[in-house]
């Protein structure tokens, strides 16, 4: 296979990681919501709560018997919890997400070299593994901080959805991943990672791989080599 | 062969490509995908009478998916997404990547399979990628698409390679396999679904799966009992197209021609993907593939004979009408009910037919003796 073609095939993968660590920013890092089982059983009412790293709450309650929907946006200060509480799970949201931005800068740099290297066959790309392996390090680093530190801070808050949708003591999150059971032994409530979290772990794993396959793309010493020893033995130099 | 392990390079990466955005929405879903023709409230809803026609379609096994194991299951999917990659940038060395990515497409099935087609593509690709050395028609998979394409010239190179017998046998027992995993995953979950509500409650509207070691047992009777139907069939064919017709013809050639003629069988795999309720539980759905299947089978079966015995299309129907009656009867009513002679508690697994009352299947194999009779079977030549 041609230099060119594998270079964007690696350009592909390193502009989806890129995608997907900016889209980490945005969208929620852990969510609580009803099981589709208490769903069905109760006629099709709906209720989540989902958590951002821009310390935002979005909670939802839609319930079709009723005909009724409640969609509420609530910054973390309004929160029903202690003041305490809420400055220390407003701490961990705002590291995890300067460690998340500044993988995105460099999985931004790493991009940019990767489509430098291939249009000018730069000697820059093993900047570009460089970058990658440190914007991994970044976002495994936050995902492991925000899974191990989120609950305990949690915990502690009065409900962890607004009380306008519904009220969920926070000591019932016993852990990062869980659910309440029905004494029918179906599940009522489940919590866990959010799609921003898996968005940031799945880039973690792409950088790690980015990483490992710009190897991959010839470097520019293999050129030089084959030059060097035709100079030498060449009769007319 | 580049060309080979250009084809199956390109589809190792399409088909990990699937497998991991497939894995990446089930671990942000929470649960695996679950796709309904329209919602209901209950198992009854479905059962009423005059309820219009429900579907339910799940990708990925509840239990397994769920929770902190979704990261394993994405860990996965981006290692197979590696090697696939790995592959595509260096063809010329497919042995390693391919081995994992068959590895990692295989416990995808777990996760939904990319959407199905993306682990159908990836394991074609792996195992292309194994057998690079030989040109693209050459390749397992694709013997088994052009077998099911009914590609007649597939079936006369198979009659002249002798030493594609071992590879005739492992398509029998891995078509047999898949069948049999299909076919059984799907009677446990109805037999569950007819004997509790709270687990029909589960498998219907929840979109679980039920298995247990009994899937696996019973899918590895049906490789012996594939191989045990395989040879009397091709017994049957051979007796009935050389001794009866007097075609010239040996008995390993027949075997290795009925071998890929299994090939549409392994569609049966795709069985406990869907389940309906119209008519509630019955076999309707699945007797409807098992039924399509098998004739797709007797299709391809026409086509082999035809090359095997060189003979005109009216014949071969005749030849094959005729064999295969003798064959549904040995093994339907003779082979099978004796199994039950031996151990009454034996029940042989899958999905069957089974024509009652012995009046009308006499009936119909007296009409299929007269079909062979005016196709020109009983001609010696």
């Amino acid at each position: 296979m041609e230099d060119k073609q594998r270079s964007i095939i690696i350009l592909g993968l390193s502009i989806i990681t890129l995608i997907f660590s900016i889209a980490s920013i945005y969208t929620p890092w852990w969510r609580i919501t009803t099981t589709k089982e208490k769903e069905i059983m109760s006629n099709g009412t709906v209720i989540f709560g989902e958590y951002r790293l821009t310390q935002t709450i979005y909670a939802t309650r839609v319930s079709p018997a009723e005909n009724t929907t409640v969609l509420v946006t609530v910054p973390l200060n309004d929160m029903p919890a202690e003041q305490e509480d809420k400055n220390a799970f407003g701490s961990l949201c705002y590291i995890t997400l300067m460690l998340v931005i500044i993988a995105s800068t460099l999985n931004a740099a790493s991009t940019s070299l990767i489509f430098i290297s291939r249009k000018q066959k730069s000697p820059y790309i093993k900047f570009a593994r460089y970058t990658a392996v440190a914007a991994s390090v970044l976002l495994l680093a936050a995902t492991i901080y925000f899974a191990s530190e989120s609950q305990p801070k949690l915990s502690k808050f009065t409900s962890v959805l607004p009380q306008e949708v519904c009220k969920i003591p926070g000591e019932k999150i016993g852990s990062f991943w869980g659910g309440i059971e029905m004494s029918s032994g179906f599940c009522e409530w489940v919590w866990g990672p959010a799609s921003g979290w898996y968005l940031a772990f799945t880039a973690f794993l792409l950088n790690a791989f980015t990483s490992s396959l710009i190897t991959k793309i010839s470097p520019k010493g293999k050129d030089a080599s084959h030059v060097k020893p035709y100079i030498l033995s060449s009769p007319t130099c | 062969m580049e060309r080979t392990t250009r084809i199956a390079s390109t589809l190792s990466l399409i088909g990990a490509f699937l497998i991991f955005i497939n894995t990446l929405w089930i671990a942000m879903n929470g649960s695996p995908l679950v796709f309904y023709s329209y919602q209901v409230s209950s198992v009854e809803d479905l059962t009423t009478p005059g309820a219009p026609l429900w579907a339910r379609l799940t990708l990925g096994f509840q239990g397994i998916v769920e929770g902190p194991l979704s990261i394993l299951w994405l860990i996965i999917s981006v290692i197979n997404l590696y090697f696939a990659i790995s592959f595509y940038l260096r063809p010329e060395r497919p042995e390693k990547p391919s081995s994992f990515t068959l590895l990692f497409s295989l416990l995808s099935i777990f996760v939904g399979g990319g959407f199905i087609i993306g682990f159908a593509l990836a394991l074609i690709g792996s195992v292309m990628g194994l057998q690079s050395r030989l040109p693209v028609g050459e390749t397992f998979f694709v013997k088994l698409l052009r077998s099911a394409k009914l590609d007649s010239k597939l079936f006369t190179e198979v009659i002249k390679q002798k030493n594609v017998m071992r590879e005739a046998a492992f398509t029998v027992l891995f078509i047999n396999f898949l069948s049999g995993l299909g076919c059984n995953l799907y009677t446990l979950n109805v037999d569950k679904i007819i004997h509790s509500s709270d687990t029909s409650f589960r498998i219907l509207l929840l979109g679980q799966i039920s298995y247990d070691a009994s899937v696996i047992s019973n899918s590895i009777i049906n490789m012996g009992l594939g191989i045990l139907k395989w040879l009397l069939l091709t017994l049957i064919i051979y007796l009935v197209g050389t001794k009866l017709m007097g075609n010239p013809s040996e008995f390993d050639e027949v075997a290795r021609a009925v071998a890929f003629t299994y090939a549409p069988i392994c569609f049966q795999l795709f069985i406990p993907l869907i389940f309906t309720n119209q008519p509630f539980l019955t076999l309707q759905y699945p007797m409807t593939i098992y039924f399509v299947t098998n004739i797709w089978m007797i299709s391809a079966l026409i086509v082999a004979v035809k090359h095997l015995f060189d003979l005109p299309t009216r014949e071969t129907i005749g030849t094959v009408s005729l064999a295969g009656t003798i064959y549904w009867l040995t093994v339907y009513k003779i082979v099978f009910p004796m199994f039950n002679v031996v151990d009454p508690t034996f029940k042989v697994p899958g999905v069957m037919f089974n024509i009652q009352p012995l009046s009308l299947v006499l009936i119909l194999v007296t009409l299929s003796i007269i079909i062979s009779f005016l196709c020109g079977t009983f001609t010696k030549r």
